[in-house]
């Protein structure tokens, strides 16, 4: 029982972050190796408004929102923007040189000890048959991970961003011709990944506390949950999350602590060794 | 128009003055113990080391087009298994280099063979992975053998000549620096090299032509290895002491942004990309020690150097990826044609 609570709680987590992979995987064809560092760079923005500027909470949510806006701005308009018909390879190593950038900007600006994060109400534990034991903030994290994707759900089907975002994945020039400012989208794309995956680290730092490596130990191995749905599945983010929550909280019980770092990552190699477009995934069209 | 003046003069400069060229720098790299430093000689080996690495990560991003985050890993490979070799086997030191790149050559294989059967990007996410797996194996061999302080070897001796000053390290590795500098420039030149360029350029049109792209992209990735993991060899014996915290991710981000600073798929960048990389933290503390005593100023980027360093490495990557895709190869190309033109060639 406290294995289908643990793996509930993580796979909530998990499948947020994965969502944002899969999200920038999907609007702008790009791995975008600085999930693990948005993550952080965002949970510490909003410890910033939440906590050491005591601010309340519409203000602090909304300035975390715009912050985050800010930030996709600047990386797309500044960046991608310029590296626009790049092949794959030089937008991933961007990616890659975007996190090593954040992680520094960081590590610098928010130290490396981990601390706690204001509470918006006291935490209480609840007792379930069979041992198990959980949390007020992790119901809420499962609740809003759901919220999220309910709301997702109806933002990609229902409103014309969302829309519009579809159409510019499947075909950006296309999409451009059509008269959709594909640059609003991208900076929409990222705003939304950035804004994801950060919301995953908060609940991450209101589950256990905010600590500098978690852009590292959740963002980054989130891939892995979109590995095992399908890189470009949204449909498959939340059975990934739920299988390799379930491996990395088995794991822990079967060989200890140190497994929790790398279990998502042996899965990875496994997804690879034996379904290498994931559970979801769509064969690639041009497989040469 | 420019295009046309292009055309007329020859592409590549006259063949007297390429050999003047390769003769002026070898002269220069074996005359440099007499004008270094122990320390400062040791500075350059550890670049080459290093240069080493970057030419095999070349081979797979700069040529085939592939992004691998495993230099760290292999690099890591290729040290313990210099340190069991040597530790645990007693084997000989040139036997055992051969060991290494054989090591790394077949972990290159185990990952690159599933993962690149779909597509390249997805080398990317296998290397990450390789990475967190190797270092937690090799850690937990390393607590399971010799302890925290890691592994200590013999010093190498290489039939009968013993290694145990820094000039004949120096020498050592700038002979398997040139080595592999020749190797690379041949395998580029060859109908092997033509293959990866095209399939970097369109997958497409290499695969019409026949060329088996999964097949060559593996073989890029497996050569690289080998490489890389030679490199860790000799990296371990070189310093003597292998322990697991010497490769983080940060090294492999550090090799990438070497080639990426030094130009795409060229030999000679990706050595200059390497000493700018590893010479940059002594320029700092050198730039350091000569400012004026701000001290508060100093000694924020004293105590912070670590995350400085991610944030130069990480800003000159996407500064050289925006502003000059060709990295300081490109830059000395276009010094080079102007220096020519200044002396009437």
């Amino acid at each position: 029982m406290d294995i289908l609570v643990g793996t509930l709680l993580l796979a909530s987590m998990y499948a947020l972050v994965a969502f944002a992979w899969v999200l920038m995987f999907k609007t702008t064809g790009i791995l975008n190796l600085a999930t693990g560092a948005h993550l952080a760079i965002g949970a510490y923005l909003f410890d910033t408004f939440a906590t050491r500027w005591e601010l309340p909470w519409a203000i602090t949510i909304a300035g975390w929102l715009v912050s985050g806006l800010a930030i996709a701005w600047v990386t797309q308009m500044g960046l991608f923007r310029r590296l626009a018909g790049q092949p794959e390879f030089v937008l991933v190593i961007a990616t890659l040189g975007l996190a090593s950038l954040l992680k520094g900007v960081q590590s610098l600006t928010w130290g490396t000890d981990s601390r706690l994060i204001r509470e918006p109400f006291r935490d209480e534990f609840y007792f379930l048959p069979g041992d198990a034991v959980i949390s007020a903030y992790g119901i809420a994290t499962i609740g809003v991970a759901v919220v999220v994707f309910v709301a997702s759900g109806i933002f990609f089907s229902r409103t014309k961003i969302g829309v519009e975002m579809r159409v510019t994945a499947e075909h950006a020039i296309l999409a451009a011709q059509s008269g959709i400012r594909v640059d609003r989208i991208y900076i929409i794309g990222w705003w939304i990944a950035f804004s994801i995956a950060s919301l995953a680290g908060i609940l991450y730092a209101y589950n256990t506390a905010l600590s500098p490596n978690m852009g590292d130990a959740l963002g980054l191995r989130g891939i892995a949950p979109a590995l095992v749905g399908g890189l470009d599945s949204i449909r498959g983010v939340i059975p990934g999350a739920l299988i390799v929550a379930f491996a990395e909280v088995v794991g822990v019980r079967l060989l200890g602590g140190q497994m929790q770092d790398v279990t998502a990552w042996i899965v990875i190699l496994a997804v690879l060794l034996i379904k290498p477009n994931g559970l979801f995934g769509s064969a690639s069209v041009n497989r040469v | 128009m420019t295009t046309t003046t292009e055309i007329d003069r020859p592409r590549t400069p006259p063949r007297a003055i390429g050999l003047a060229k390769t003769g002026l720098v070898l002269a220069a790299a074996l005359a440099l113990p007499l004008m270094l430093q122990r320390y400062q000689l040791g500075l350059v080996s550890n670049a080459m080391i290093l240069a080493l690495g970057a030419i095999a990560l070349n081979v797979v991003m700069g040529l085939a087009g592939l992004v691998s985050a495993g230099n760290a890993a292999l690099f890591a490979v290729g040290a313990y298994g210099a340190a069991t070799c040597a530790v645990f086997l007693g084997l000989p030191f040139p036997l055992t280099l051969l060991v290494c790149a054989a090591l790394g050559a077949l972990v290159g294989l185990l990952v690159g063979l599933p993962a690149l059967r779909v597509r390249g990007i997805y080398l990317a996410i296998a290397t990450l992975a390789l990475h967190y797996v190797v270092i937690f194996v090799l850690s937990r061999y390393q607590a399971g053998t010799v302890g925290p302080m890691g592994f200590v070897l013999p010093k190498a001796n290489l039939f009968g000549f013993v290694l145990n000053e820094e000039w004949k390290w120096y020498y050592l590795i700038l002979v398997s620096l040139v080595l592999c500098f020749v190797a690379v420039n041949n395998i580029k030149a060859s109908r092997i090299g033509r293959a990866w360029m095209l399939l970097r350029d369109s997958p497409i049109a290499a695969a019409s032509q026949g060329i088996a792209v999964s097949r060559y992209k593996l073989l890029a990735f497996v050569f690289s290895s080998a490489i890389i993991g030679f490199s860790g060899g000799l990296h371990a014996y070189y310093h003597s002491n292998v322990y697991i915290e010497a490769f983080p991710l940060e090294l492999a981000i550090q090799v990438i942004a070497m080639i990426v600073i030094g130009g795409w798929g060229s030999t000679g960048g990706a050595i200059a990309g390497a000493f700018f990389i590893s010479l940059l933290p002594t320029a700092l503390s050198l730039l350091l020690s000569v400012l004026p005593r701000n001290a508060a100023a100093t000694e924020f980027l004293a105590r912070n150097v670590g995350d400085v360093q991610l944030i130069v490495y990480g800003g000159l990557i996407i500064g050289f990826l925006v502003l000059e895709p060709d990295g300081l190869a490109g830059l000395w190309k276009r010094w080079e044609k102007r220096l020519l033109r200044g002396l009437g060639t």
